[in-house]
């Protein structure tokens, strides 16, 4: 069985807030001996060593994982910002191991292969999936889903979101044990008997003509439908430069009816093209999107709903969800009906999560993992033996 | 703390400062997402509406294409069956000379795909029509009768062929005079009754007319047949265009997949409903529910008395002026009217036609358009001139011409002509125009436009010893006439006089028409716009195809 428990405090003083934390977790556990932690923390000018340590002292051979985010999320108060959030797992019947993938702007597969292999020597059993949350913005420009899979293992589940920094896109900041990284990403493997199910489900909406991507090379855009870059988001979204990262274009690869979702991050002034989360591939056409609240709902409920109707005979014991950080923006008020039917669901199920710059999750498990954007990501874990 | 009051309060601003401190945070937080929303909105907004207009350009561009390749498609049918008439006149000729029976199994095979070829042609000229938004509705009191005959008169041979039979059905009770375009109402059934016919394969097709009792003043006009049927899905292509329902079975039968299309446009035009039932193996049912309220009393006599040819003994005596530079078309004039009390008197011009309009009484002129010296709308405003200072009783004109277009019969009505009468025209015609407009005050209140195409006759397809005989004596005269006309217009030709060639192939049309030679005057038709075209090579295939033609009936006739 996994036992979970989790403490939130969004103090306004980080030493009272930890302190919170702590405190809540503590009295959760009992006589339980917490094995892993995961911690979540908006707050940007944290003095996250102190943290880290503290965090340690009071739970005694914990391995320690997490990031900085846009957001937290959590059973009991849903969505919250500026927050503390630690959830900390122990098992009788599974394995958990971290580690860290450092320097992955260098190459992030061979980091992964390494943190994976560090994190392997802790475990007894083959591991059955993993949590990853690399860094948000040094890994823009590199294929890091396909990273990923190389690194895992082509349909090994791989579940996460990349690090944020409360919006600010200026550095966001990665935990393992007492140590702070960027251009990391912390590593999670769980073995033993364990159900994982999962559902990923787009927000926004494409619409309108199709457009051939005149000049691109990874994630920067140079040329679309014979204007710059900028000119041509300009013409269709007006002068909101800001706001570009929440109106993700609709890829569709070379006779492909489907869709995945870009993000731009910002515009390079001196030659007007656009840097994108993730890159494209060749031959693709671009559609915009409409983001509206009911398409971001919708997405999310659709998400939640399969996740908790699975008819697998194995419970959920614990959830976690890693949303997009562009779609909390869109739902702003609403952002906390994401989670109803989470909160609904009679077996008071925990869930865990954060608001991410861009979504890890295989479509289905048993298929290869991606990396995406505007997308809500939901997992459940059920172990087998309870 | 209450023993250490100034404590208390110390420790009591600290919270109330951190308390504020979180809600300023808070609020903070509030404003950036509300701002984020605001512009994100505003966004949403910016882009739907640019994505509307892009989208309109889009439908715009997309419709105008569509018309551009709708326009195409015509002038591309139209060309095609030029030199597809051509084809057809040298197939229809060469099946008329000693042939063993490969050739003629050959030639069978050729003519029935011309003729398809020339159907689809015909179907996708009109479809363009349709499309384009050419198409107006005239409604006029017609009979139903007369559309049943004339429905009978094309189905009957296909029917004969395919061993079906052809049932007409209505209740002998029905209001056969109505109010409603019978032009389309024809085209539609015929459409109808062509679909029947190439998807069954034995048993009948049944063609029925019943009062539509759920919406007033309304028929629904029923084509049944015991054919292949067609399928629930199906059903819901059968009337786009280009689409048939069977393939496998349409590809034996040919045709475009627009005869269904082109009926149920014109039934919505018309402000009706076409549906279909149907099952397969057992058959279909094609209802067409048009709104087509009963004549007024007055025209339902007349439409009645229209369908039926008027006895000599019920023909009021008259005495009108037939005026045509062509001899022959003022004989059949005679010759139509030799039972008839009827007494002809005749100009070759305009001026010959005034000079006796002022010394003589006439019932009636029929006045060709096209003459030399003076045609015929000169003469008709020369005459309304006439009356007008000598405030005479209006003089009954009828144009005679080979215009059938409503928009020219529109400019003779203005030119103060009472009537049209459409060559080639038949002896029912004759007889019943002059009848109408003769015997209008009595029957009918004021007949505005007239004018009728005939239809199903044809002397070229008769055999000599069946035609009357003094239309036969007319023939030799004629086919030399024809004859001397096409030497003529092949030497106005060599001399690039094309304005004379023009004016030569016009008169001969109009003979050829009024002797019911509508294969001949077909290929005039097509000789005069081959040379418009400038189309020299094709232009000398059809002289051939003429002159082999005016040997082969002189050949026949003599």
């Amino acid at each position: 069985m996994i036992q979970s428990v989790i403490g939130v405090s969004d103090d306004i003083d980080l030493t009272v807030a930890i302190e919170e934390v702590i405190s809540e977790c503590t009295k959760s556990l009992g006589d339980l001996i917490p094995q892993v932690g995961i911690l979540f923390t908006s707050c940007m000018k944290a003095d996250f060593p102190d943290i880290l340590n503290r965090i340690l002292q009071s739970f005694p051979g914990v391995e320690l994982i997490g990031c900085t985010t846009d957001g937290e999320i959590n059973r009991e108060t849903g969505f919250i910002e500026d927050s503390i959030s630690l959830l900390l797992l122990s098992s009788d019947s599974v394995e958990f191991s971290t580690a860290i993938a450092r320097n992955l702007s260098d190459n992030a597969e061979a980091s992964f292969v390494t943190a994976i292999a560090d994190a392997n020597l802790r475990l007894q059993s083959t591991p059955v999936c993993a949590f990853t949350f690399p860094d948000g913005l040094t890994t823009i420009n590199i294929a890091l889903g396909a990273a990923i899979q190389k690194s895992f293992g082509k349909n090994f589940p791989v579940f996460g979101g990349t690090a944020g920094d409360r919006f600010l896109f200026t550095e966001t900041y990665q935990f393992h044990n007492d140590r702070v990284y960027s251009d990391a990403a912390p590593v999670l493997l769980i073995a033993g008997n364990l159900r994982v199910t999962a559902a990923v489900h787009k927000g926004p909406v494409p619409t309108g003509l199709y457009y051939r991507l005149d000049r691109y090379k990874n994630n920067v855009v140079y040329e679309i439908d014979g204007k710059t870059a900028s000119s041509f988001f300009r013409d269709h979204l007006g002068d909101y430069q800001e706001q570009l990262s929440q109106f993700p274009l609709a890829v569709y690869e070379k006779g492909a009816t489907d869709f995945y979702l870009k993000d731009p991050l910002h515009v390079n002034d001196e030659d007007e093209s656009i840097t994108f989360v993730g890159s494209f591939p060749e031959q693709c056409t671009v559609r915009f999107s409409l983001v509206s609240q009911k398409d971001a709902l919708n997405a999310a409920n659709r998400a939640n709903f399969s996740v908790l109707k699975k008819e697998t005979g194995v419970e959920p014991e614990v959830i976690f969800v890693f949303p997009c950080a562009s779609l909390r923006h869109v739902l702003g008020s609403k952002t906390n009906e994401k989670f109803s039917l989470l909160k609904k669901d009679k077996r008071n199920i925990p869930f865990f999560g954060f608001y991410c710059y861009g979504e890890i999750a295989p479509f289905s498990i048993g298929t290869p993992t991606h990396f995406h954007s505007d997308t809500y990501v939901i997992v459940a874990l059920g172990s087998v033996d309870k | 703390m209450t023993d250490n009051p100034q404590m208390y309060l110390e420790t009591r601003v600290d919270a109330l400062e951190k308390e504020c401190a979180y809600l300023q945070r808070k609020l903070a937080r509030l404003r950036e997402q509300q701002i984020r929303q605001e512009k994100i909105n505003d966004i949403n907004r910016y882009l739907l509406k640019q994505t509307n207009e892009k989208l309109l350009q889009c439908h715009k561009l997309s419709q105008h294409e569509n018309l551009s390749k709708s326009d195409f498609l015509a002038n591309m049918s139209h060309e095609i069956r030029t030199p597809l008439n051509i084809i057809l006149g040298m197939a229809n000729l060469l099946s008329e000379t000693e042939l063993d029976k490969t050739q003629m199994q050959y030639l069978s095979s050729l003519r029935i795909t011309g003729r398809q070829l020339m159907e689809i042609l015909n179907n996708i000229l009109e479809f363009s029509r349709i499309d384009a938004g050419k198409i107006t509705i005239e409604p006029e009191p017609f009979s139903l009768q007369k559309i049943i005959n004339q429905i009978e008169a094309s189905a009957l041979p296909l029917c004969l062929q395919k061993k079906l039979k052809f049932i007409v059905d209505h209740d002998p009770l029905l209001v056969m005079e109505r109010i409603g375009d019978p032009l389309k109402i024809f085209q539609i059934l015929l459409n109808l009754i062509n679909n029947a016919v190439k998807f069954t394969q034995s048993g009948s097709i049944t063609f029925s007319i019943k009062e539509d009792y759920t919406t007033e003043n309304s028929l629904i006009l029923v084509v049944m047949d015991t054919g292949i049927g067609i399928s629930k899905d199906q059903q819901q292509i059968i009337f786009d265009r280009f689409t048939q329902a069977n393939d496998s079975l349409s590809q034996q039968q040919g045709g475009a997949g627009l005869g269904l299309s082109i009926s149920q446009k014109l039934t919505h035009a018309m402000g009706g409903q076409l549906t279909v039932t149907s099952a397969l193996g057992k058959g279909s049912i094609f209802s067409c529910h048009l709104p087509l309220p009963p004549a007024a009393p007055s025209d339902r006599r007349r439409l009645r008395l229209d369908a039926s040819l008027i006895l000599p003994e019920n023909f009021p005596d008259l005495k009108i002026l037939a005026v045509d530079d062509i001899k022959e078309n003022i004989d059949v004039i005679k010759m139509y009217m030799k039972d008839y009390p009827v007494q002809i008197q005749t100009a070759e011009n305009g001026r010959q036609a005034l000079e006796l309009f002022t010394t003589d009484a006439f019932d009636l002129i029929l006045m060709d358009v096209r003459m030399p010296v003076m045609d015929g709308i000169t003469a008709a405003k020369e005459i309304r001139k006439l009356e007008s200072l000598a405030t005479a009783t209006p003089q009954i004109i009828l144009a005679v011409t080979a215009h059938a277009f409503q928009e020219q019969k529109n400019k003779f009505l203005q030119a103060g002509f009472d009537g049209v009468l459409t060559k080639p025209f038949f002896k029912r015609e004759l007889i019943q125009t002059l009848f109408r407009f003769t015997t209008r005050d009595l029957l009918v209140p004021s007949p505005d436009k007239m004018g009728n195409k005939a239809i199903g006759y044809c002397l070229e397809n008769e055999k000599p010893e069946k035609i009357p005989e003094p239309l036969r004596t007319m023939l030799p005269d004629l086919l030399q006439t024809i004859s001397g006309d096409l030497t003529l217009m092949k030497s106005f030709l060599r001399d690039e006089d094309y304005e004379s060639i023009y004016a030569t192939a016009h008169s001969l049309k109009g003979v050829a028409g009024m002797f019911g030679f509508q294969k001949l005057a077909s290929l005039i038709t097509d000789l005069s716009q081959t040379v418009k075209v400038g189309n020299l090579i094709v232009v000398d295939e059809l002289f051939s195809v003429l002159d082999m033609y005016v040997v082969q009936l002189k050949t026949e006739f003599n």
